[in-house]
C-alpha cells in the first residue's frame, strides 16, 4: 500500500540534471565493484581452505560455547529444585511445587518444570482402568505409539505401564512416561533415581514440539540417601524439566547465534554409557553420520554426568563453505556490483517516471502550494512509519511475559499487553483510555494522578527508571504485590510512560516462607540436642550451638575460630583425609566419623560427627555443617563388648567341650575345635549346616531347642542326640543350648555346648542290663517282695510272695497287705508307711500274722523301706520273710516257761531267783517251808540273812564266780537257821540263767541235806575210829597172810565180792576168780611173797556168789618185817566193771564211726604217708567219679585238673613231717567222666601218742557250684572295675575314715597323680572342702546314715591338675542293715562352667557398674511395670533408697502436681508393641518435697516371638529444659497480659463512646470512634489469634475433652457472630441437632465461630449462612455453607495456611487476621479430625470439618 | 433492671481498667461499682459493703487474684458472694481449675463493653437480677 502511495508521490518529481549525475555514479560503481571483486577473488584463492577451517571452527566455537552453557544452565536449574526441596522442610509439598514452577518458569531455556510423582501400583492401575474406559480423571494420559506419535492411552488396545505421570498445563492433559514404549527411558529413570543425579532423556516429539526431559530425582525429606537401596526406598518422584533440544544446542534464544547462519554444521549430544556405547540424547535434524571433513567432539560435564557434544560439518557446509573459491568471490562481487547498479538503474527509472507524472500533473493542476503538499506528505509518511512501528511494538509487547502498560501524560492507558491482561484480569478494551489508577488499590489509586502531575511539573522522579514494589489491584478486586519499572518515551503528543509490571506475589510468599524457615532453622540450631558447628572456610568454626558448647564445656569465644581437631584428644588418630576435604572435593555428600574429644575439664568425650556440605545457589559447597553427638557411653559399651568377645572367642577355642554359636534358625556360625573333634569333621564340612544335619539315622529326640528357648521361660535346654561322625561312626552327645541375649534382652543367638557322652550312654545301657538282672533277682528271691504305691496298692509282687500266701503273685497286685491279715488277730503296731514316705526313716521292721489261702497262719517278718527318687513318686518295698516256724518255736518256749513256773512252785527243792546284784526276787514254798517262814518274808533278802549264827560258812564267794562269768554253776553247802531256831543244812546249787528279757539272774536250788549231814557226821566219827584199817576206805581192802588167805577185810571189799566179811576171812580171793584169770594171778602172789616183786597190780574178773562176774582192779603190797620177811600183804581192790563196760562201748562207737564214714555227705579219704589213698568213702568216690578200687593206691594229685598239676606239691609232706597239723586246699579236679569239678578239702594228720605219723584224713567237699558263682561274681566285679577305670569322670571310693579305698584313672589324670598314690590318702587332699563354700554335710552325718547323697563343688589345689574346679557327687553305700560301708564319690571337671560363671559374673559386674554409674536413671521393670531394680542415679533422682523403689511403679513417685495426674499408676505396657521407645515427660516429687521434671523413655526386651522379657525405664532429668519452657510460658502470659490490659481500656472506652452510651457525639467524631472501635476489635482478635498460634506451635494448648452437646456448641457459635451477622445483614441458620461428642467444647466453638464469621464476612447482604451438623455413628460433621464469592480453585489447598488470605485486600476489607483458619485446622487436627473446603467461585463455599467420636 | 442498683466490687490494679469498667457498667446497667486497687483493700471493702458480685483481676502485684479470692473466702460474711475473675490471660487451661475453686465465671479482657453488664448480671443471684 505504501508503495502505491509512494508511487504516486508527487514529491519524487525531479529534474534532468539529477538523471545525468546518476548515470555517472552508476558507471563509477560498476567499475569500482568489478575491480574490487577481481582483486578479492585473486587474493582469496591461496588460502581458501584455511578459511573454511576457520569458518568451521568459528561455528563450532559458537555452538559449543552456547550449548555447553545451556546444558549446564538447564541441568543445574533443575537440580536446584532438588536442593530447594531438601532445604525447605517447613514448606508443604504444594507450596514447594508452586514456588518451584514460578521460580524456574523464567529460566529461558526451560520450557516447563513439573513434578512427576512416583505412581503407586494402585494408582497406576486406577489410571489405567479409567483411561481404558475413557473416563476423565482430571487429566488424560498420552503416550507414544509405535509410529512415534502421541496418542491418548485410552485408544490403545493394551495398556502399557506408566511409571510417572505429568499433568499438562491445562490440567486436562498430560503425558505418562511409559516404560514399555521407551525401554531406554526406564534405564534413564532408574539411573537418575539410583544415582540421585539429573538425567536427560533422548529427545522426543511432544505436543509442544521436539523436547528432552530432564529428570531430577527427589527423595523424601529426612530420609537417608546414602546408598542405592536407601535412595530407592526414599524415592518420591522426579522434577521434570522440559527443554527443546534446539534450545539446548544453542540455536534458539541466543541472539549471538540467531544473527548467524547455522548452515553447514550440526550438533549432537550423546551420553557416555558404562559399556562404552553412547546414547544419543539430542540430535539436530541436519546431523548425518557421513564422514564429514570437519568434526570435533568434547566432553561436557554437567549434573555429575559426562556428555559428549559432537559438532560436525554437513554437506551443506561444503555447499556453502567448502567451495568458497575465488570464482565464487568473483561471482559474489559481480553480483553485488550488479545489484547496486540495478538499484541505481531502477532509481533512475522511477525518477524518470515521476518527472513525467509531475509534468503531467503540473499541466493538469495549475496551482499547487508545493510547501503545503510537502508538509502533508511528510506527515503521512511519518504516520505510516508510526503505524508500522506500533504494530511491531505491539507484537513484541504481546509476547513478553511481563505485563507492559503504556500510559500517556494524563495517566490514560494507551497499551495493555497480553501478560498485563492475564495479570490484571482486564481485556484491553476495558482499560484502554481509562486512568491507570484503576489498576491500583488505595492509597495509590487516589494519589496516582497527583504523582504524575508532580513529576510532570517538577521532574522529581519517584519511580521513573527505578524498579520498586507496589501493590496492584485486579479486576476481581484482589490485590497483589508487583514490581514496577517505568520508563518514559517522549512522543509527539507528549510523553508516553511505559510500566513493566511483574507479579511478585509468589516470590513474596516464598520470601516469607524462607524467612519463616530461617527462623525455624535458628531455633533448631539453638535447641538441637546434638552439638552443631558451622564452618565455611579455613577460619574454623563460625557458629556453634549451645549444646556443642555444653559438650565441650567451653564458652563460645573459646570455640569460635577453632577447628574440632583443637578439641580432639591427642590419642585419637585422625584419618589422613579429613571430612572437609572429602566433602569440598565433592567426593562425598556427607561423612560420618567418630572421634575422641577432650572437654575443658579434661574429661574424655567420644562423639559421632556427621559432616555435610551446605551449598550456595549454584550447588557449590561453601561450608561444612557438623552435627556432633555424644556417644561416650556407647563407645565405652562397644569397647567392653569387643573385649568380652575376644575373651569369649578364646574360651570357645580352648573349651574342652564342643561349642557352636548360631543365630536362631540359622546354621552354625562358629564352631570350636572341640566340636570339630567330636563331630570328626572339618570346618568346611560343618559350614552351612545345623547340628541336626549330622543326626545319625534312626529315631532322635526332637530337635526343638530353639523352639523351647523361644517359648521360654527356660534359658537353657539340654538334650541328648545321636550324631554321625565324619568317619561314619555314631556317637551320643549331650547338647546344652543356651540363649544369649543382647543387653536389651532380644535374642541374640544360641550357644550349643556339645559333649560326647557315648561312654556314658554305654554305661547307662549296662546299667539297664544290670537292672534287668535285679528284676530277675526279685523274681527268684526266696523271700516275698511286695512293692506298693503311696496308697498301699501293690504294684509288684514276686513269685515267692505268692507262694508264701498260697496264691498267684498276680492276685496280690492292686491289693493291700492288710487284706491278708489273719482274721481276728491283733497285729502289732509299727507298720505305718508315713515315716517312710516322709523320709523320717528309710527302714521299718515289724511282724505280721497273715493267713494263707488254705487258711493256715503265716507269720512273717516284714522289712519295709522306701524306694524311689527323692523327688519322684515314693514307693514302699516290703520284704517278707516266713518266720512261722520260729514263731511256733517261740510258742513252745512260752509253754515250757509256764511249765517251769509250775515246777518252781511245786518243787520240793527250795528255789530262789535273785538278780546278780543280790536280793531275792522269787522264792518257792518249799524253801519257805525249809526255813519255817512265809515266802513273802524271804523276798528282798539274801540267803546269808538266814545263816546260822556263829557258824563259819565255807566256800563263801562262790557266787562271785557266777557274777564274774567264770562259772555257769556253783555248789556249796550252808548251815541255815530255821525260824524256830533249828539248824538246817542245805546244799545250794546256784546257776546263772537268762530271763526272757536277757537279764542275768541267779537261780538257787536249795536242798535240805540236814539228814545227810548227820550221816556224814556219823561216818566221820567212824572214820576217826577206823582210820588205820580203812585209810583206803572207798576201795575194798583186805589183809592177806603168806598163805594168800584173807585175814581182815573191810566192808567195801565184802560189798565188791558180794559176801560178808566173815565169809571172806580165811579164804583166798583167787577162789573167786573167774576161770579165765586164775593162772596169771597165782604166779603173781608167789613172786610177791618171795620178794621178787615189791608189789603187783592186777585186773581180774571175779565171780560173786550170785554168779555175777565183775571186774576188779587192784594192787597188792606186801608188808614185811624189819628183816624183810613177808608177814602179810594188803590188797586193795576196786570194782572196775563200769570202766570195762565203757571200753566195750568205745568199740561199739568205732563201728558207728565206720558207718558214718561210709554215709557221710562229704568225701573222706585216708592216706598213708606216701600220699596214697588207703581208703575212701562213697562220697569221695562220687566227688571224684571213681570207685574205691580206682582210688585206692592213687594220689589225689593225679586227678588235678591239668592247669593245676605240679602246683602246691609237697604240702602233704609237711603234714607227714609234722610241720603242720592240717592243710586245706581248694583245687579243680578231673572227674572220672572227664568233667572238671572244684573241690575243697582239709587234710589232717593222725598220729600216735608219741607223735608219730600214722595216716592222714582228707575231708573233701564238692564246691563246683560255689566256684561257678564266685567266678560270675569275679567277672561282674571285673566289669565294674573296667567301667570304674574307664569312666570319663573321676570316681573314688571313700572309706569311713575318709581315706580313698580306690580311685579310677580319670580321677588320677584329673589330679595329675596315680591311683596308687591316692589309695589310702585323704580324699580331700587335692580338693579340700571349702569352709566358706556351699555347706556340705558333716561326715558324721554321712556315717550315721542321715545323709546318703550330696553334692558339692570344690577347687582343685593339686599341682598340674587338669581341672580347676570339680563337682563332687557322693552317694553312701550301705550294707543290708543300713550300716555305712563306703562312699562312692564322682568328681566332674566343671572348670569350664566355673570359668564361665566367673566370666558371667565379670560381665554382670560390668553391666552392673554401667547400670550403677549411669547418669541416666534406670529402672528395670517386670510385666506389671513394677520396678525390679534401680540404679543410683534413679535413686538420687527420686530421693529414695533402692528398697523403697523396688516393687513400685515409676508413676508412684510422680508429683501430685504432674499435669497428667500425680501418682497415677500406668497400665502395663508390656503387651503394647508400640510402647517401646515411648517417651513421656513426668513431674516427680522426691521425699524431701523437691520436684524434678524428667523424660521417661520406655524400652522393652522381648524374645524372638515378641514375648515380653523385661522392661527398662530410663529417666532423664529435664528440669532445666522445663524451667526454660516455664519461662517461655510466663513470658507468653506476660505478653498476653501486657497487650490485653491496654486493649481492654481502649476497647471499653471506645466501644462505650461509640455506642452513644456516653452521650451524643458529633457525626465525625462518632465515625472516628467507630473506626477506632472496629480496629480495636481487630487488634484484639489478632492478639488472641497470635497468642493461640504461639501456644499451638509450642504445644502449650492441652485439649480439655468433655462430653458436649452439639446443639449447644452450634448455638454458642451462632450467638457469637450474631452481632456481625446482623450488621452485615446476613442470616445465619442452623439445623437443630441432638447428640453429643467428647471434645474440647470451647475450642470447637472457637472453630465454628471462625468458620461462621468467615462465611458471614464473605456473604453479600441478604444472603444466608447455613450451619449443618451431621451426627454419624463414629463421627460428627459440621458444614458451614455460604453464598460468598467462593475460593479460587488453586487457592483451596493453601487457604488453611497461616496468614493466607484469598485476596490481599481481604485483611482490610474483612478485618481478618489470616490466622483463623490455621487455628481452626490445628484444633480439628488435634481432635483427630479433618477440615476442608469445597467451593465454586461465584456460587459459594462450604467449609466442613469432621471429628471422630471417642469412647 | 431492678429497682436497686447492684453492688459490684471491682478489684484491679490498673486504674484505666477500673475506670472504663465502672463507666461501662454504669452506662449500660444499674450498677453501683466500688473500686479497689489492691487485693488487701478489696477484702476490706468487701466486708464493709457486702457487694452482690466481686470481680477480681487475676494478675495483680503482691496479692494476686487467687490469693485475694482465698482471703475473701475466709471472710464469713461474704463467703457466699459470687466471685468472677477478670483476666487478660488467654489460656483456657486454668479455667477448669477455677471452676473447681468455686469461681462462677472468668471474664476475659478485653471485654465487650455493650454486653459486659448482661454477662455479669447472669452471675448475680435471682434476688438481685
Amino acid at each position: 500500500m505504501r508503495e502505491s502511495v509512494g508511487g504516486s508521490d508527487p514529491d519524487l518529481i525531479g529534474g534532468s540534471p539529477v538523471s545525468r549525475a546518476r548515470y555517472l555514479l552508476l558507471t563509477l560503481v560498476v567499475a569500482v565493484g568489478v575491480g574490487v571483486t577481481l582483486l578479492a577473488a585473486l587474493s582469496s584463492m591461496s588460502n581458501a581452505q584455511r578459511r573454511a577451517q576457520d569458518a568451521f571452527d568459528e561455528e563450532v566455537g559458537l555452538h559449543a560455547l552456547v550449548a555447553e552453557d545451556r546444558i549446564h544452565g538447564v541441568l543445574e536449574a533443575v537440580e536446584e529444585v532438588g536442593d530447594l526441596f531438601d532445604s525447605s522442610s517447613f514448606v508443604s509439598d504444594d507450596e514447594f511445587l508452586t514456588f518451584v514452577s514460578r521460580a524456574l518458569g523464567r529460566h529461558p531455556e526451560l520450557q516447563s518444570v513439573s513434578w512427576a510423582p512416583l505412581v503407586s501400583e494402585a494408582e497406576r492401575t486406577a489410571f489405567e482402568a479409567q483411561a481404558r474406559t475413557g473416563g476423565a480423571i482430571g487429566y488424560e494420559i498420552v503416550e507414544y505409539a509405535a509410529d512415534g506419535t502421541l496418542v491418548p492411552t485410552n485408544r490403545r488396545d493394551a495398556y502399557f505401564p506408566v511409571l510417572y505421570a505429568v499433568v499438562g498445563d491445562d490440567g486436562a492433559s498430560g503425558y505418562g512416561i511409559d516404560i514399555a514404549t521407551w525401554p531406554w527411558t526406564e534405564g534413564i529413570m532408574e539411573g537418575a533415581r539410583d544415582t540421585g543425579r539429573a538425567k536427560v532423556t533422548p529427545s522426543f516429539q511432544s505436543s509442544t514440539g521436539r523436547q528432552v526431559a530432564i529428570l531430577q530425582p527427589l527423595y523424601g525429606r529426612g530420609l537417608s540417601t546414602d546408598t542405592v537401596a536407601d535412595r530407592r526406598a526414599s524415592f518420591i518422584g522426579f522434577v521434570v524439566g522440559e527443554v527443546q533440544p534446539s534450545v539446548l544446542l544453542g540455536h534458539e534464544g541466543s541472539e549471538l547465534l540467531a544473527q548467524r547462519t547455522k548452515d553447514g554444521v550440526a550438533a549432537m549430544v550423546t551420553e557416555s554409557l558404562a559399556s562404552g556405547d553412547r546414547l544419543t540424547l539430542l540430535k539436530e535434524p541436519g546431523f548425518d553420520d557421513a564422514s564429514p571433513e570437519f568434526i570435533v567432539s568434547f566432553d561436557v560435564h554437567a549434573a555429575n554426568q559426562t556428555w559428549v557434544l559432537t559438532v560436525e560439518s554437513t554437506t551443506s557446509f561444503y555447499a556453502t563453505r567448502d567451495r568458497i573459491q575465488p570464482w565464487l568471490l568473483l561471482m559474489l562481487g559481480l553480483s553485488i556490483t550488479g545489484l547496486v547498479s540495478g538499484y541505481l538503474i531502477i532509481l533512475q527509472r522511477r525518477s524518470t517516471t515521476a518527472e513525467a507524472m509531475v509534468a503531467t500533473r503540473a499541466r493538469q493542476l495549475a496551482v499547487a502550494n508545493s510547501a503545503l503538499s510537502r508538509e502533508i506528505n511528510e506527515r503521512t509518511a511519518a504516520e505510516v512509519q508510526a503505524v508500522a512501528e506500533r504494530g511491531q511494538l505491539q507484537s513484541i509487547l504481546d509476547t513478553t511475559v511481563d505485563a507492559i502498560i503504556t500510559i500517556d501524560g494524563g495517566g490514560l492507558i494507551q497499551s495493555f499487553n497480553g501478560a498485563a491482561q492475564s495479570t490484571f484480569g482486564y481485556a484491553p478494551e476495558e482499560v484502554i483510555n481509562k486512568n491507570v489508577s484503576m489498576l491500583m488499590p488505595e492509597p495509590d489509586h487516589s494519589g496516582h494522578d497527583q504523582y504524575l502531575r508532580n513529576y510532570q511539573t517538577t521532574g522529581e522522579a519517584k519511580i521513573i527508571g527505578i524498579g520498586r514494589e507496589v501493590t496492584g489491584l485486579r479486576k476481581d478486586g484482589s490485590t497483589f504485590p508487583l514490581e514496577l519499572s517505568v520508563s518514559e518515551a517522549p512522543v509527539r503528543e507528549g510523553t508516553l510512560y511505559t510500566g513493566i509490571v511483574r507479579d511478585i506475589s509468589v516470590r513474596k510468599a516464598a520470601e516469607a516462607a524462607l524467612a519463616d524457615s530461617e527462623a525455624r532453622f535458628r531455633l533448631l540450631f539453638e535447641s538441637s540436642p546434638a552439638g552443631i558447628t558451622l564452618a565455611s572456610g579455613p577460619n574454623g568454626i563460625e557458629q556453634v550451638n549451645p549444646t556443642m558448647l555444653r559438650m565441650l564445656g567451653r564458652s563460645e569465644e573459646e570455640v569460635i575460630g577453632k577447628i574440632l581437631a583443637d578439641f580432639t584428644d591427642e590419642s585419637y588418630e585422625r584419618p589422613r583425609t579429613g571430612s572437609r576435604a572429602l566433602i569440598m572435593s565433592g567426593e562425598t555428600e556427607t561423612t560420618v566419623s567418630e572421634r575422641l574429644l577432650r572437654r575443658a575439664n579434661g574429661d574424655a568425650l567420644w562423639v559421632q560427627i556427621t559432616a555435610a556440605a551446605f551449598r550456595d545457589e549454584h550447588g557449590a559447597a561453601v561450608g561444612i555443617i557438623r552435627t556432633v553427638e555424644d556417644i561416650t557411653v556407647r563407645r565405652a559399651a562397644e569397647e567392653r563388648l569387643a573385649e568380652s568377645e575376644t575373651r569369649l572367642r578364646a574360651m570357645l577355642e580352648s573349651a574342652p567341650i564342643g561349642m557352636a554359636w548360631s543365630t536362631p534358625g540359622e546354621p552354625m556360625q562358629t564352631v570350636n575345635p572341640k566340636l570339630r573333634e567330636i563331630l570328626g569333621r572339618t570346618d568346611e564340612e560343618i559350614a552351612g549346616h545345623r547340628l541336626s544335619d549330622f543326626a545319625a539315622p534312626g529315631p532322635q529326640p526332637r530337635d526343638g531347642t530353639t523352639q523351647i528357648l523361644a517359648e521360654g521361660p527356660s534359658e537353657t535346654v539340654t538334650e541328648e542326640r545321636r550324631l554321625l561322625r565324619g568317619d561314619g561312626t555314631a556317637i551320643w552327645v549331650a547338647v546344652t543350648a543356651s540363649v544369649v541375649r543382647q543387653p536389651g534382652g532380644t535374642l541374640n543367638g544360641v550357644l550349643r555346648m556339645v559333649e560326647d557322652i557315648t561312654e556314658r550312654r554305654k554305661a547307662e545301657e549296662e546299667l539297664r542290663a544290670s537292672e534287668e538282672r535285679f528284676r530277675v533277682l526279685i523274681e527268684s528271691a526266696p523271700v516275698g517282695i511286695v512293692v506298693s504305691t503311696e496308697t498301699e496298692s501293690a504294684i509288684l509282687a514276686n513269685p515267692a510272695m505268692g507262694h508264701m500266701l498260697g496264691i498267684k503273685e498276680s492276685e496280690i497286685l492292686g491289693k493291700r497287705l492288710t487284706e491278708y491279715w489273719y482274721p481276728g488277730y491283733a497285729q502289732e503296731a509299727g507298720g505305718s508307711r508315713a515315716p517312710l514316705l516322709s523320709g523320717e526313716t528309710d527302714r521299718l521292721q515289724y511282724q505280721r500274722l497273715l493267713q494263707r489261702a488254705d487258711g493256715a497262719p503265716l507269720w512273717v517278718n516284714v522289712a519295709a523301706s522306701a524306694i524311689g527318687t527323692p523327688n519322684g513318686p515314693r514307693l514302699v518295698m516290703r520284704v517278707l520273710e516266713d518266720i512261722t516256724e520260729r514263731k511256733l518255736a517261740e510258742e513252745a518256749l512260752r509253754e515250757s516257761e509256764e511249765r517251769f513256773r509250775v515246777l518252781f512252785d511245786s518243787s520240793s527243792v527250795g528255789m530262789t531267783v535273785s538278780p546278780l546284784e543280790g536280793g531275792t526276787t522269787q522264792v518257792n514254798p518249799a524253801l519257805a517251808r525249809m526255813l519255817g517262814v512265809e515266802t513273802s518274808s524271804i523276798i528282798g533278802k539274801a540267803l546269808s540273812d538266814y545263816w546260822y549264827p556263829g557258824h563259819e560258812q565255807r566256800d563263801t564267794g562262790r557266787n562271785q564266780l557266777l557274777i564274774a562269768g567264770e562259772a555257769e554253776q556253783v555248789r556249796y553247802e550252808r548251815l541255815l537257821q530255821r525260824a524256830d531256831g533249828a539248824p538246817v543244812w542245805v546244799n545250794v546249787t546256784a546257776t546263772v540263767i537268762d530271763d526272757p528279757n536277757g537279764t542275768r539272774l541267779i537261780l538257787r536250788a536249795v536242798e535240805d541235806i540236814t539228814e545227810r549231814k548227820h550221816a556224814e557226821d556219823a561216818l566221820r566219827d567212824s572214820e576217826e575210829r577206823f582210820r588205820d584199817l580203812f585209810e583206803v576206805a572207798p576201795v575194798g581192802i583186805g589183809l592177806k597172810d603168806a598163805e594168800n588167805r584173807l585175814i581182815a577185810v573191810n566192808d567195801e571189799l565184802a560189798t565188791i565180792f558180794g559176801r560178808s566179811t566173815e565169809e571172806l576171812i580165811g579164804n583166798r580171793l583167787k577162789d573167786y576168780l573167774s576161770p579165765t584169770a586164775v593162772l596169771e594171778n597165782k604166779v603173781g602172789f608167789a613172786r610177791l611173797v618171795s620178794g621178787e616183786l615189791e608189789n603187783r597190780e592186777f585186773e581180774h574178773q571175779w565171780v560173786r556168789p550170785d554168779g555175777e562176774v565183775f571186774w576188779g582192779s587192784g594192787s597188792e603190797r606186801p608188808i614185811r618185817a624189819v628183816d624183810g620177811e613177808f608177814r602179810y600183804s594188803i590188797i586193795a581192790i576196786e570194782e572196775v566193771t563200769e570202766r570195762k563196760k565203757v571200753e566195750q562201748e568205745l568199740r561199739r562207737n568205732e563201728e558207728q564211726l565206720r558207718v558214718l564214714f561210709d554215709v557221710a555227705p562229704i568225701g573222706l579219704t585216708f592216706k598213708d604217708k606216701n600220699n596214697k589213698i588207703i581208703s575212701s568213702n562213697p562220697a569221695a568216690q562220687q566227688i571224684f567219679g571213681r570207685s574205691q578200687e580206682e582210688l585206692s593206691g592213687t594220689s589225689l594229685k593225679e586227678y588235678l585238673a591239668p592247669e593245676y598239676e605240679s602246683q602246691r606239691a609237697g604240702s602233704t609232706a609237711k603234714v607227714v613231717s609234722g610241720e603242720v597239723d592240717t592243710i586245706s586246699f581248694e583245687r579243680p579236679y578231673s572227674k572220672g567222666d572227664g568233667t572238671t569239678i572244684w573241690a575243697r578239702g582239709v587234710e589232717s594228720a593222725v598220729r600216735d601218742s608219741d607223735g608219730n605219723y600214722l595216716f592222714s584224713i582228707q575231708a573233701i567237699e564238692d564246691i563246683t557250684e560255689r566256684r561257678l558263682a564266685e567266678q560270675e561274681i569275679r567277672e561282674s566285679e571285673e566289669r565294674f572295675l573296667f567301667l570304674f577305670d574307664s569312666a570319663p569322670i573321676g570316681i573314688a571310693m571313700v572309706a569311713p575314715d575318709r581315706t580313698v579305698m580306690t580311685a579310677n584313672q580319670a580321677l588320677a589324670k584329673m589330679l595329675n597323680t596315680t591311683v596308687e598314690e591316692m589309695r589310702g590318702g585323704w580324699f580331700g587332699k587335692s580338693f579340700p572342702p571349702d569352709p566358706l563354700g556351699a555347706a556340705e554335710p558333716s561326715w558324721s552325718k554321712v556315717l550315721s546314715g542321715e545323709v546318703d547323697y550330696w553334692q558339692s563343688e570344690r577347687q582343685v589345689i593339686a599341682p598340674g591338675a587338669s581341672a580347676g574346679w570339680v563337682q563332687i557327687t557322693s552317694s553312701a553305700v550301705k550294707d543290708g542293715s543300713g550300716r555305712f560301708l563306703y562312699a562312692i564319690r564322682m568328681i566332674e571337671d566343671i572348670t569350664a562352667i566355673k570359668q564361665a560363671e566367673v566370666e558371667i559374673r565379670a560381665s554382670e559386674y560390668r553391666f552392673r557398674s554401667l547400670f550403677d554409674s549411669s547418669p541416666v536413671g534406670i529402672a528395670l521393670v517386670d510385666h506389671a511395670s513394677l520396678i525390679t531394680s534401680s540404679n543410683a542415679a534413679l535413686q538420687e533422682m527420686l530421693g529414695a533408697e533402692a528398697e523403697e523403689i523396688v516393687g513400685r511403679q515409676l508413676g508412684d513417685f510422680r508429683s501430685p502436681d504432674d499435669p497428667r495426674g500425680g501418682g497415677a499408676r500406668s497400665a502395663t505396657l508390656a503387651d503394647d508393641p508400640d510402647a517401646a521407645g515411648y517417651v513421656v515427660e513426668r513431674l516427680f516429687r522426691r521425699r524431701d518435697g523437691s520436684e524434678m521434671w524428667a523424660q521417661v523413655v520406655t524400652a522393652h526386651a522381648r524374645d524372638d516371638d515378641g514375648a515380653f522379657l523385661f522392661g527398662v525405664r530410663m529417666v532423664v532429668d529435664i528440669s532445666e529444659r522445663k524451667q526454660v519452657e516455664r519461662l517461655k510460658d510466663e513470658f507468653l502470659s506476660m505478653v498476653s497480659h501486657e497487650l490485653r490490659t491496654p486493649l481492654t481500656a481502649i476497647q471499653a472506652g471506645v466501644g462505650l463512646a461509640a455506642s452513644g452510651a456516653l452521650g451524643e457525639m458529633p457525626d465525625k467524631a462518632l465515625r472516628m470512634l467507630n473506626i477506632a472501635n472496629d480496629n480495636t476489635h481487630r487488634l484484639t482478635r489478632l492478639v488472641n489469634d497470635v497468642l493461640d498460634v504461639e501456644r499451638m506451635t509450642a504445644g502449650r494448648i492441652v485439649l480439655e475433652r468433655v462430653t458436649s452437646l452439639l446443639s449447644s456448641m452450634v448455638e454458642q457459635a451462632v450467638q457469637a457472630v450474631g452481632a456481625i451477622a446482623a450488621q452485615s445483614g446476613v442470616h445465619v441458620e442452623s439445623s437443630p441437632t441432638s447428640g453429643s461428642i467428647v471434645v474440647d467444647s470451647d475450642r470447637i466453638i472457637q472453630t465454628l465461630t471462625n468458620l461462621i464469621a468467615n462465611a458471614v464476612k464473605f456473604s453479600p447482604p441478604g444472603a444466608t449462612v447455613n450451619v449443618i451438623v451431621t451426627d454419624k455413628p463414629t463421627s460428627v460433621r459440621f458444614d458451614v455453607q455460604d453464598q460468598g464469592r467462593g475460593v479460587p480453585k488453586e487457592q483451596v489447598a493453601r487457604i488453611f495456611d497461616r496468614f493466607y488470605q484469598v485476596d490481599a485486600s481481604d485483611s482490610r476489607v474483612y478485618n481478618g487476621t489470616g490466622l483463623g483458619l490455621a487455628i481452626s485446622k490445628w484444633i480439628v487436627t488435634e481432635h483427630g479430625g479433618s477440615i476442608w473446603v469445597e467451593s465454586e467461585q461465584g456460587v459459594g463455599s462450604t467449609f466442613s470439618f469432621e471429628l471422630p467420636k471417642h469412647e | 433492671m431492678s429497682e436497686r442498683a447492684i453492688r459490684l466490687l471491682l478489684i484491679d490494679d490498673e486504674a484505666s481498667i477500673r475506670e472504663v469498667t465502672k463507666a461501662t457498667l454504669e452506662a449500660t446497667g444499674n450498677w453501683d461499682v466500688t473500686l479497689a486497687d489492691t487485693g488487701e483493700l478489696g477484702v476490706t471493702l468487701a466486708t464493709e459493703i457486702n457487694p452482690d458480685l466481686i470481680l477480681i483481676d487475676l494478675m495483680m502485684p503482691d496479692m494476686d487474684g487467687i490469693a485475694t479470692y482465698a482471703a475473701l473466702r475466709q471472710q464469713e460474711s461474704i463467703s457466699k458472694t459470687p466471685v468472677a475473675f477478670f483476666t487478660a490471660k488467654a489460656n483456657m487451661e486454668e479455667r477448669q481449675q477455677f471452676d473447681d475453686m468455686g469461681i462462677c465465671a472468668v471474664i476475659s479482657k478485653p471485654f465487650e463493653p455493650l454486653s459486659l453488664s448482661a454477662d455479669l448480671m447472669k452471675l448475680v443471684g435471682p434476688d438481685n437480677g
